[in-house]
């Protein structure tokens, strides 16, 4: 049997008692820790890596949305809250899924079956079960670069969304800040294009140039462009022009 | 609504005045004289009685505005005794005395000119006219004096609804405020996580709820409570507040035993204290305390809400809900009534003074 590694982070004891007492049917929850607030859970996350958190939106200090935001590998979240429709509307595609409280028995049990789903999801290929042992293992500390099926959460404006790294197709370089290209949406990220090049995972990502970072799997094809350049054209029709520096490198690494 | 500076007023006013004289005074002595008198008089003479009723008409139409200003300057309809109606007689009667003195000169020149003669009418002849001006000021006054009811009984009906519909519209304000679906659901939650360790408990914060639930249906309509009552619902609050914050909550009440009969209205110091567990305490991560006083103060009473955290304008509900609060106050007490937000120390201080 599996078992799901959860963490609950709610602010009012009994709430967490009274999730506690839900989750004593479902026997493959392992509650592996439980935090108050977001920066006691942002510690016990990064270190203990759950497979989900439930997560109160509503929090003395710092909210459910700004854990998210601090997270940069999110776990599979289900978010609790009493009374925050407008908060879980601000949601795209349905990332996470919610419950109401008081939580509803039968709706904690779908919950938990969409959990299961999504983490059998990413198993069909063979590269899970060396995830899954790494992560066991302990390898995967806040140090080490993200996976393909790491998703980061973006908050831009009013809408939020919980990406894959795969979906994403392209980073660019504005002023301080970092523009996400994935499916048809562009957000800003409050972070350096430097920050996130540190965090990607090598195999995926290639610096295109000091402004953009691109995801090898969504080149369609790449020329000689001038001057020893190259010249990608991305999936989507867009073109990315590749420095000359990193054009020989980018030779370099496909020609192996 | 001004008399004074409408024109169509002044228009109406001196048509009505010199008509009047003119029909009363003029006509009467024409058809009356012209049978007596020599023929070669008797056209200057016509001239003579046109001036005179012209006179006498502009003449009360000049003075009239005196009346006018002090009636428009310091006569309150909505407020009317004795002393002013005695003042309001003295003004009108030095008017009607003045018009006596400043009449006769004027007709006196006009009677030279048109023939070349004096008037010859002794003191007490010309007293015999007093009754006639005193009539034409009194018309006067009286159709004034409608026009001045009437639009103040209209003002009066506008204020009303305006004052009903604010009232309707705040109280609809603060039931929005007040089953704050976040609270309640929380509340709920945190009951059935106590059920589990302490049912007795549990059966005191089942009841302490619905007492809110209760009083927030039912006081809706009401326009005062007295404080005692307001009292026991942010008692009701804090309680059921404690199972959510516990140890993170800390509340103290200091209320002058004088002050619990005193009426207020209702769902303002629960508004209070819900900002002040919500924005202040619900935002801090190691809790902090709310502090309820009541006091009287110089014939006022006063209502200390103290919270620690920061003052955050930020947030639109709280914004709305201390407008609310400022607005219902001036509706029912004017500008007697003072509320006022500031922050002092590591504390929020909101304060409400109502008269007695």
């Amino acid at each position: 049997m599996i078992s799901i590694k959860a963490i609950i982070v709610e602010d009012s004891r009994l709430a967490r008692n009274e999730l506690k007492e839900l989750v004593k049917k479902h026997p493959e929850l392992n509650i592996i820790g439980e935090a108050e607030n977001v920066d006691d859970a942002y510690e016990l996350i990064t270190r203990e890596r759950p497979d989900m958190i439930f997560l109160d939106i509503n929090m003395p200090g710092k909210d459910g949305f700004d854990l998210l935001e601090m997270l940069d590998d999110v776990p599979i979240t289900v978010f609790t809250t009493a009374f925050d429709e407008y908060a879980i509307k601000s949601f795209e595609y349905n990332a996470l899924d919610y419950l109401l409280k008081p939580i509803n028995q039968n709706r904690f049990a779908d919950a938990i079956n969409k959990v299961k789903a999504k983490m059998a999801a990413p198993a069909s290929a063979d590269d899970t079960a060396t995830q899954n042992t790494a992560s066991d293992i302990g390898l995967r500390t806040p140090e080490t670069h993200l996976t393909e099926n790491s998703q980061i959460f973006i908050k831009d404006g009013e809408k939020c969304w919980l990406v894959k790294l795969s979906e994403v197709q392209l980073f660019e370089i504005v002023g301080n800040y970092t523009r996400v290209y994935f499916r048809d949406c562009k957000p800003l990220i409050y972070k350096s294009l430097n920050q996130v090049e540190e965090r990607l995972p090598q195999h995926l990502f290639f610096r295109a140039s000091r402004q953009q970072i691109v995801n090898l799997q969504y080149i369609k094809s790449v020329d000689n462009w001038f001057n020893g350049k190259l010249k990608a054209t991305m999936l989507n029709g867009s073109e990315v022009e590749i420095s000359r520096r990193q054009s020989a490198l980018f030779k370099d690494m496909l020609s192996l | 609504m001004n008399l004074l500076k409408s024109y169509k007023y002044h228009f109406f006013a001196i048509l009505g005045f010199t008509l009047y004289t003119i029909a009363s005074l003029t006509m009467e002595k024409l058809s009356y004289n012209l049978d007596h008198l020599a023929e070669h008089k008797r056209t200057l003479i016509q001239w003579y009685f046109l001036s005179e009723g012209l006179t006498c008409g502009l003449l009360a139409y000049a003075l009239s505005n005196l009346i006018l200003w002090y009636i428009e300057k310091y006569v309150d309809f909505g407020n009317i005794n004795k002393r002013g109606v005695l003042w309001l007689s003295l003004v009108f009667f030095n008017v009607v005395i003045i018009y006596f003195i400043t009449l006769w000169p004027l007709l006196d020149f006009s009677l030279h000119y048109f023939l070349n003669e004096g008037i010859k009418l002794s003191f007490v002849t010309r007293l015999t006219n007093l009754p006639f001006f005193t009539t034409v000021f009194a018309i006067w006054m009286f159709i004034v004096i409608a026009i001045k009811i009437y639009n103040y009984i209209n003002q009066v009906k506008m204020s009303r609804l305006e004052l009903e519909t604010s009232l309707r519209e705040s109280q609809l304000n603060t039931l929005k405020g007040q089953i704050n679906p976040h609270f309640m659901f929380n509340s709920l939650n945190n009951i059935r996580g106590l059920i589990l360790e302490d049912a007795s408990r549990s059966r005191d914060m089942i009841t302490r709820l619905s007492e809110m639930l209760r009083y927030s249906l039912t006081k809706n309509g009401v326009n005062t409570i007295p404080l005692k009552e307001e009292l026991q619902t942010v008692d009701n609050y804090i309680e059921i507040s404690k199972i959510q914050f516990e140890d993170r909550l800390q509340f103290s009440i200091h209320v002058n035993p004088e002050t619990l009969n005193i009426a207020i209205p209702p769902m303002i110091v629960q508004m209070l204290i819900e900002n002040a567990v919500k924005h202040g305490v619900g935002k801090l991560k190691e809790g902090g305390s709310v502090n309820l006083t009541a006091d009287i103060d110089n014939n006022f009473l006063q209502i200390e809400v103290a919270n620690s955290g920061v003052l955050n304008f930020e947030e639109g509900s709280t914004r709305l809900g201390l407008e609310n609060i400022k607005k219902r106050l001036g509706l029912i007490f004017g500008n007697k009534a003072t509320f006022s937000l500031i922050e002092n120390g590591n504390f929020v201080v909101a304060k409400i003074s109502i008269p007695l």
